[in-house]
């Protein structure tokens, strides 16, 4: 229900999105002198999957327009990066914590989303526990000192302004390090030098300083006006988008030292992060929360149908798309047409042998070159259309929905109350088509099916299980298809026709570019982001849509270098 | 009625300065022994929910309040007659103002009885204001304010694959507006968080020296944090500020919690039970996790670790195949089916059939626990709810509610009534009222007033 607009939201606004919606057979006509094609849409108060256009008037894009930004509590994936970066531990503890609230397009770092909940502070207290421990069984390497020589409130000192600047990446004031001190001397007092520098973790991984990402550092010129970062807070945003992580040295120094005020040192910066294994754990992440490839993992199908299909296969998917989209991202071609038209992937023996295509001999993952009339970039990998799929047969309409909700940006309703959904039963006899034949004759399906099922059932060749497959039920399959109401509207043949259209689509790289927004900055974009989004657009076309370009052009924006100094619900 | 107070000289102060009944389960287990300390049980409160309504005409007993027959759905109800009260009729008035559909507005306010928050979930269907998350505190935390403050667990949510998707259809327990409390979906995480530190039978008692100890040092860094939280607050905006003031709350109950000393003793009633291990998210584990979340509830309530608790059985538009009784489409799907689609009537009839078995199931392991003159059952009122009447038309109307266990003889049991539609005296709010004050929690509104004229006539 939360991936779905409606008519009634968007009111007045004009918008292709209001014919997509109506669902009910009472299709509405498109406002006058709109088309129906795509194309950035309306973003009502934040909305997530749309953006551009706004109704309010145009932005004067010569001044600051930073949106909106509220203090960002470390989700799972960060907060065990960060114990990783800050006390070497990779046990990922957050694992255990509770699973984040996804936006609307699946990611997972949404401020606003991010609440606060009891079960998760109980949770943060054990794990501060449980690393405090692990960290001071190792005590030369934690402290800056030796407590002997240096003296203990000396070196306790010490540690807790070391310690705490990296922890709260940036210098600690005076109250947090007063604070820290009386918790170590309350350790040393009662037990040890040793259980107080442990006490001092501890308090240090459950302070909001370490667990949100606040910024308070540099004041406004005047009330009301942007403000830009400071140095440690501009160190903060680029290794939490880089890398989903702290800080490194260099950005500790460079912060220090004052220069992330300036335009070029934040863009060597970038480049740097950009170059490190970190990145690609950080698009890594954003993949599998774009594609919700989480989904792989509890993928079962139907083995009286599908008996090739084993337990071991959903790991061997995944890694097959992990390994594809790394390989596409940063070692390949790295632009948005390529995403959907690379003739390749990667398989090990099992997964070939799975396939039924010649590929490695071992168990080790390599490069195999797809036939391109069956298979072609990431529609063609067999996990996300299992996944897109029924446990015992081909799902046209979810593989439509996708397609639609996540490379399109567009939105699609569920049927109205009453109506019985069911996937038609299995034939002996008949194709998916044919059976699936209903939602093109009934008007009241018509509505939303012909935007879904012409394009799911241009997929037939590819199986419930993710295997090719030239025939159904001993006749060919037919793999027309049609995409309406997008940039690229008209029929196309198959899996390869699709692929091109996706390639060819401006829409469909707005929409990726809009994901991408979300990700990095962690909100929806809104209405005051339009100077924002023009420019990473227009930095986008101007790459041939290179995702790495992307990736730095999103550190050049307003919503990335300035804050707003009028927070969210307004001052204290 | 007779009052129930535990007398001072059972009551022991932990570290964290709360009192703790520590004899209190021995004291009740023996009947003899709490008539002569002049001890009760404490009062429960349990919520049951399941999702996607019911269907009616198959749910609703025949006869009179005090001599009917139960239905087919409730049925499997039947041992327990004399300990539950059917209540029919009674109508979600929140299930109809704006924002949220029909689902949202069901599952958000059936514990809140206040209108959600707008925001950016958005229906399907045409014609609904998106929504937010539910716009106020639920009933079940509201009492836990009262009794839950001097358990191990304030209170205990507790889901069966409810999906938390992270909207409104995820929840029925919000600790405030805006801030829901997520189930707990995993089995074997509940274990490690509420027994681990439960002391297995014939274990040690007391904490040693060197635990008292960790005590003081927990509490050192605690207090620290707390007030890093409220170093930082005032300085950020309203909604930041709002963030973190309620993480500092969690914190400093947190605190009071793990402070006190565990002096929760095995008894008879109460034993430690073994580490649950199992895939809660695969569709077809489904009832052995929702029996290992039951058993696991019991125990935390017979060992008094908790007095308040939601068991969330999955979500509002969840789409759970209920295989193991012939489904082959997902729950909410299937509820959607018109009222002609007799084969999709059937099994919305055996899908809620099977959850009165599952409630049965969980009220026998209460029975089966004596405590004083009753039993574990007698001292809860728990609440069976669901967000909609019924699925393929959405509404609020007749809500199906069943309660069970009289709150330590607060309510007469054993009784099928029925109430008028429409009447304001009906709203589903009232019979919150009623539960609450039932639980010892007084008042004579709950939520929104707007929806609610007082305690439920005839309950």
């Amino acid at each position: 229900m939360r991936h779905y607009l409606s008519c009634f939201d968007l009111g007045a606004l004009v918008t292709p999105l209001c014919f997509l919606a109506a669902c009910t057979g009472s299709v509405d006509a498109p406002a006058p002198g709109q088309s129906a094609a795509g194309g950035p849409t309306s973003s009502s108060g934040g909305s997530a999957a749309t953006g551009g256009a706004t109704s309010s008037a145009p932005l004067d894009c010569s001044q600051v327009h930073p949106g909106p930004a509220r203090a960002r509590r470390l989700n799972r994936f960060e907060y065990d990066n960060t114990v990783r970066d800050l006390l070497g531990d990779t046990t990922h503890p957050a694992r255990k914590f509770p699973t984040e609230e996804r936006s609307r397009l699946g990611l997972d770092n949404d401020a606003n989303a991010l609440t606060i909940s009891p079960v998760l502070v109980e949770q943060y207290q054990q794990a501060a526990e449980s690393l405090a421990a692990t960290a001071v069984s190792q005590m030369a390497s934690l402290l800056p000192c030796a407590p002997q020589q240096a003296g203990e409130e000396a070196c306790g000192k010490s540690f807790i302004t070391a310690f705490g600047e990296k922890a709260f990446r940036r210098p600690l004031e005076a109250d947090e390090s007063e604070r820290l001190w009386r918790v170590l001397d309350a350790g040393r007092t009662s037990e040890s030098f040793t259980a107080g520098v442990r006490m001092v973790i501890e308090a240090v991984l459950q302070s909001p300083a370490f667990l949100y990402r606040v910024e308070l550092g540099a004041m406004p010129a005047a009330a009301g006006a942007p403000v830009r970062l400071s140095s440690f807070e501009m160190a903060s945003r680029l290794s939490y988008f880089f890398w989903q992580s702290m800080p490194d040295d260099a950005l500790r120094a460079a912060a220090a030292a004052g220069s992330l005020a300036q335009d070029d040192a934040i863009a060597a910066q970038a480049a740097r992060l950009l170059a490190d294994p970190r990145a690609r754990e950080m698009t890594g992440h954003f993949h599998e929360a774009w594609l919700h490839l989480d989904r792989y993992a509890t993928l079962e199908k139907d083995t009286q149908i599908f008996s090739a299909f084993t337990p071991e296969i959903p790991a061997l998917f995944a890694e097959e798309t992990r390994q594809f989209l790394d390989h596409w991202l940063w070692d390949g071609e790295g632009d948005v047409a390529s995403l959907f038209t690379a003739p390749y992937t990667f398989m090990n023996q099992k997964l070939a042998a799975y396939y039924g295509v010649t590929g490695p001999s071992s168990d080790a993952f390599a490069r195999v070159e797809l036939a391109p009339e069956q298979r072609q970039g990431l529609l063609g990998q067999g996990g996300l259309l299992a996944v897109l799929a029924k446990a015992n047969q081909t799902g046209p309409v979810q593989r439509g929905k996708f397609v639609r909700e996540q490379f399109f940006c567009q939105d699609i309703p569920p049927p109205p109350a009453g109506v019985v959904i069911k996937a038609p039963d299995l034939s002996p006899t008949l194709s998916t088509r044919e059976r699936f034949g209903q939602h093109s004759q009934d008007p009241t399906c018509q509505g939303c099916h012909g935007l879904m099922d012409p394009i799911g059932l241009s997929l037939e060749s590819i199986d419930g299980s993710g295997r090719y497959r030239g025939m159904e039920n001993g006749k060919a399959i037919d793999v027309s298809g049609e995409v309406l109401q997008t940039d690229v509207p008209g029929t196309f043949s198959g899996l390869p026709g699709l692929a091109q259209k996706l390639a060819s689509s401006a829409q469909v790289k707005t929409c990726l570019a809009r994901a991408w927004f979300q990700y990095a900055y962690g909100r929806a974009q809104t209405d005051e982001d339009s100077c924002t989004l023009a420019k990473l657009d227009q930095r986008f076309a101007a790459s041939g849509y290179k995702l790495k370009d992307l990736l730095v052009a999103l550190t050049e924006t307003d919503a990335f270098r300035y804050r707003s100094s009028t927070p969210a619900g307004g001052m204290p | 009625m007779r009052r129930f107070r535990i007398p001072r000289r059972t009551l022991l102060r932990g570290a964290g300065g709360i009192a703790i009944g520590l004899p209190l389960l021995e004291i009740m287990a023996d009947p003899q022994r709490a008539r002569a300390a002049g001890a009760t049980a404490p009062k429960r409160f349990v919520t049951f929910f399941s999702s996607a309504g019911t269907i009616h005409e198959n749910w609703v007993p025949s006869g009179s309040e005090t001599d009917f027959k139960l239905s087919r759905i409730l049925t499997p109800l039947e041992p327990h007659r004399s300990k539950v009260v059917v209540v029919d009729g009674l109508t979600n008035f929140l299930g109809t103002p704006p924002p949220g559909d029909d689902h949202m507005r069901g599952i958000g306010t059936m514990l809140t009885a206040t209108e959600l928050l707008k925001g950016e979930t958005r229906s399907g269907a045409p014609g609904f204001e998106p929504c937010g998350l539910a716009g106020g505190i639920s009933l079940d935390q509201f009492i836990a304010e009262s009794i839950g403050k001097t358990t191990k667990l304030k209170s205990l949510e507790l889901g069966v694959q409810t999906g938390n998707v992270g909207d409104v259809t995820s929840y029925t327990s919000y600790a405030a507006a805006n801030r829901p409390l997520p189930s707990e979906n995993d089995p074997k995480a509940v274990y490690s968080r509420v027994f681990t530190d439960l002391p297995a039978a014939g274990g040690p008692q007391m904490a040693d020296q060197a635990a008292t100890r960790r005590l003081a040092q927990r509490k050192s860094v605690l207090d620290s944090v707390i007030e890093s939280y409220g170093a930082l607050a005032p300085k950020l905006g309203a909604t930041d500020k709002a963030t973190l003031e309620a993480h500092q709350t969690a914190i400093r109950e947190l605190e009071m919690r793990l402070t006190a000393t565990p002096e929760t003793s095995s008894t008879a009633a109460c034993a430690k039970p073994m580490a649950p291990t199992i895939d809660a998210q695969k569709n077809d584990n489904f009832p052995m996790v929702g029996q290992l979340q039951m058993d696991l509830l019991v125990m935390a309530l017979a060992c008094d670790l908790t007095r308040v608790a939601t068991l969330q059985w999955e979500a509002a538009y969840s789409d759970v195949r209920f295989t193991w009784l012939g489904a082959d489409r997902g729950h909410h799907t299937i509820s959607h089916d018109g009222d002609n689609n007799s084969a999709s009537v059937e099994m919305l009839t055996k899908i809620n059939v099977w959850y009165a078995e599952q409630f049965a199931y969980f009220l026998q392991k209460l029975d089966a626990i004596k405590e004083g003159d009753g039993t574990l059952l007698d001292s809860c009122v728990v609440f069976w709810g669901n967000e909609l009447a019924r699925g393929n038309v959405h509404s609020h109307w007749p809500m199906p509610f069943v309660l069970a266990g009289s709150g330590g003889g607060a309510l007469k049991t054993g009784r099928f009534l029925t109430y008028p539609k429409g009447d304001p005296t009906t709203s589903h709010t009232n019979l919150l009222v009623s539960m609450m004050n039932a639980v010892g929690v007084p008042g004579q509104t709950f939520g929104n007033p707007k929806y609610c004229t007082g305690p439920l006539n005839g309950l």
